[in-house]
């Protein structure tokens, strides 16, 4: 997991989705979060360019926040 | 009390005088102006207003706060202080017999004015998804009912200035009709806003007293030259009082009239006579059965605008052969465009129930042009039955409503 694209994605959740910080967690899952379908599309677009390769909306409610960090880190590196 | 009357049995408020009902009657009867220099306005010709330390994510919690725009934010908020008051339970009333209307005019542009400098940049891919939905001036009435499971009748209205009290008058409408058994009404809006700010200054509505933002709104003075952007929300909650009354609820006081109109003369300029807010004055005085006489106080629309308050004092003068006490909250709260009318209803309320009329503020220099007894200074203690609210939007449209002591 890349801690980087971890904070960028947490920090993410934080400012632009509300999430509280002690509830984030490496291995809980953006529908543990309870994050509906436009909070999902909100997230993606406020990761900018990680979103568009990183971060396929289908399926990412049951991504946990560690494997959508490593998709995000991949998507950075293959730019 | 007759037939037609509907009980106020709560209140809620969110104001440049603070967060809740108590903060702002404190604020208002301090009688000082809320201005002053605004951060968010650096920079532009006129950049002051009367911001409220209302912060979204303390009254909500942060997940609300992310996903409402501020104007719904501080609807909520009031809506939920105007349940509490009224002493309603969420779990066991009737969900589809609580209607919500709450007006708003521009709403909040803050919020458009980040997302579209996306645009202006040139990278539309980064506006938020929830740009458009966040902001529409119905979503606070939409918020308002999805956080308290309201599920009766729900929209916004829109009059400009006048929508939250335009808000008031239909939800009694609607209470009235039958159409529901409680209704949440009254308005909220932010006008903190680089875009509003500007545009505003444009067209010559705001005050360039920059050099004192807390004597910038100067209602009915002869040095007053515009108004002040505020913002904030008010919320009523209306019931039939035979509602109230198998509540085991005293109400607040009676909404008796409502009176609405058009001046239709003017895109934004009021009719010079006063002719369409005289029209609404005498609408909610027939609706309410009640004869000019009856009315002890005024709570005045004034923004402190040259020609508002010309034209106020002129339809006073015309319905009532002497008007009597006038007192203008926006000169201590600013404006907030269609939250102000919701905020003053609640004024007009505590007014009634408190026998104590606010101050306006930075009445030093009367008008010689406009010779109404206007309470300055300190409040002042009187005898009153029944006050009414004015409020008058850009497009020429009017309303006014009347209370009663319940």
């Amino acid at each position: 997991m890349s801690s980087s694209a971890y904070e960028i994605l947490t920090e993410a959740l934080v400012t632009r989705i509300g999430i509280d910080p002690e509830r984030l967690a490496p291995e809980r899952t953006f529908a543990e979060l309870a994050l509906d379908s436009m909070a999902l599309v909100e997230l993606a677009v406020a990761l900018d360019g990680h979103a568009e390769a990183g971060l396929p909306l289908e399926g990412l409610s049951t991504l946990t926040l560690a494997e959508a960090a490593e998709l995000l880190s991949a998507s950075t590196a293959g730019r | 009390m007759t037939n037609g009357d509907v009980a106020v049995t709560g209140l809620g408020l969110v104001t440049p005088a603070g967060v809740g009902v108590a903060a702002t009657w404190e604020g208002l009867l301090a009688g000082r102006c809320r201005a002053a220099r605004d951060p968010l306005l650096a920079g532009l010709p006129v950049d002051f207003s009367c911001a409220s330390d209302f912060d979204a994510a303390t009254a909500l919690g942060r997940r609300l706060a992310a996903r409402l725009d501020r104007f719904s934010a501080m609807a909520l908020t009031a809506a939920r202080e105007a349940v509490a008051d009224a002493g309603l339970d969420t779990t066991s009333w009737d969900p589809p017999r609580v209607a919500v209307v709450i007006g708003a005019s521009t709403a909040c542009m803050e919020h458009y004015d980040r997302e579209f400098a996306w645009m202006a940049a040139g990278r539309p891919d980064r506006v938020s998804p929830m740009a458009i939905m966040r902001s529409i001036p119905n979503m606070a009435a939409g918020e308002v009912g999805l956080d308290l499971g309201a599920r009766g009748p729900n929209l916004g209205v829109s009059t400009a200035c006048a929508s939250g009290a335009t808000a008031v008058g239909v939800a009694r409408d609607l209470v009235r009709a039958g159409s529901c058994d409680i209704a949440l009404a009254g308005g909220s809006e932010s006008l903190r806003a680089r875009s509003t700010a500007v545009g505003f200054h444009q067209m010559r509505a705001l005050s360039a007293r920059g050099h004192d933002p807390e004597g910038a709104p100067r209602p009915f003075d002869a040095d007053r030259d515009g108004f002040v952007l505020g913002e904030g929300a008010g919320v009523l909650v209306l019931e039939r009082p035979a509602h109230a009354r198998a509540r085991g609820v005293r109400p607040r006081a009676l909404l008796r009239g409502y009176g609405a109109s058009c001046d239709a003369h003017h895109t934004v300029a009021p009719h010079p006579e006063g002719r369409g807010a005289a029209d609404a004055l005498r609408a909610a005085l027939a609706d309410a059965g009640l004869t000019p006489g009856d009315v002890d106080h005024v709570n005045a629309h004034g923004t402190a605008t040259r020609i508002n308050d010309l034209a106020e004092y002129r339809a006073l003068a015309q319905v009532f052969p002497t008007p009597p006490p006038v007192t203008a909250p926006k000169s201590v709260l600013g404006h907030s465009a269609g939250g102000s009318g919701g905020i003053e209803a609640a004024c007009a309320v505590l007014t009634l129930q408190h026998q104590l009329i606010p101050p306006t503020a930075n009445l030093d220099n009367p008008d010689p042009g406009i010779p109404l007894d206007i309470v300055r200074k300190s409040p002042r203690r009187a005898r009153l039955t029944t006050v009414i609210s004015n409020s008058f939007g850009f497009g020429g449209q009017n309303a006014v409503l009347a209370f009663s002591t319940a």
